[in-house]
């Protein structure tokens, strides 16, 4: 459930609380159904293979969807998250639980506007980074 | 940089397919978002409860910017399958999303009508340790019933070809 942290309570360099998600077979497949997946790469451990990866890949849509959550997570919807930029790595693959980490890199008060800006990664359980994601949030003014 | 009469000749198709791809009308039902929220572990009663969504300041239940991504899946399934698929046939062997840049201008909203539509800004040839590939970049737009721009996903997929 929703943190409330304050924004003058919030310092650079400060960590963000980690979230581990398991990507199970069950949870893949789920999302698969959910958004009528059509790239065998998501759901043929053979067609994955024949590719050169070790197992099915959970898709890139589906992994990036928790950057925003370890936001929320921690902050609520007092932040919007204005800018997200993604960048893929290595392949979250079946089963893996994978951990999603981050720290605030800025923080700024231009023209009364309260913004943050955080690095997240996520990475699997040995600790190889899998995707990285810059995100800018503004808080609303009533914060 | 090398002229390659080839690869612009596909970038035309490519533009050409894309310009014939009606906008996708789409309204995100409060269900499908209580779904979502249940597969990714959201627990917030902020996306599912009409009543926190407007103790939170909102009108409506707030589409959460975690399902931005899911809300352009069908725009890249149509561009890749009726979209371009003719253009490569069985020469495409895979498609791989490598980044994303999202900038969420409007927030968006449950039972809100809204369009999407893709372009195709840059094509290019990369070769790497699993074969040739293509890099495309494609941005893909959600407008309101309005048409103002709402949020803008520049995808960036590696096409393999070999």
């Amino acid at each position: 459930m929703t943190r409330s942290v304050p924004f003058d309570e919030i310092r650079e360099q400060a960590e963000i609380p980690p979230l581990e998600i398991d990507f199970s077979s069950q949870r893949n497949q789920d999302y698969c159904e959910f958004v009528d997946e059509i790239n065998p790469l998501h759901f043929d451990q053979d067609y994955a293979r024949s590719l050169g990866y070790e197992d099915i890949v959970v898709a890139g849509i589906f992994t990036a969807s928790l950057f925003p959550k370890v936001i929320t997570d921690w902050l609520g919807i007092r932040a919007h998250i204005e800018r997200m930029q993604v960048k893929f790595e290595a392949p979250a693959y079946l089963n893996e639980k994978v951990t999603y980490k981050g720290r605030v890199t800025k923080k700024a008060i231009e023209e009364g506007v309260k913004r943050l800006e955080c690095e997240v990664w996520s990475e699997n359980a040995n600790g190889q980074r899998l995707a990285l994601a810059a995100i800018t949030l503004r808080f609303f003014e009533a914060e | 940089m090398n002229p390659d009469p080839e690869l612009d000749d596909l970038k035309r198709a490519i533009d050409g397919s894309v310009s014939r791809m009606a906008t996708k009308e789409v309204i995100v039902r409060a269900e499908r978002i209580r779904s979502f929220c249940e597969i990714i572990g959201e627990t917030n009663p902020v996306y599912f409860d009409l009543t926190e969504a407007r103790r939170a300041g909102f009108e409506r239940i707030p589409l959460p910017a975690s399902y931005l991504l899911t809300l352009l899946t069908p725009l890249s399934h149509e561009f890749f399958t009726t979209g371009i698929g003719h253009l490569f046939g069985s020469l495409l062997r895979g498609i791989v999303h490598t980044s994303s840049v999202i900038e969420f201008l409007n927030p968006l909203y449950c039972d809100t009508p809204y369009g999407l539509k893709l372009e195709c800004t840059e094509l290019a040839r990369k070769s790497g340790k699993m074969g040739e590939y293509l890099v495309g970049t494609f941005p893909h737009k959600v407008f309101d019933a309005q048409s103002r721009l709402m949020v803008i996903d520049r995808h960036v997929f590696f096409l393999r070809t070999t």
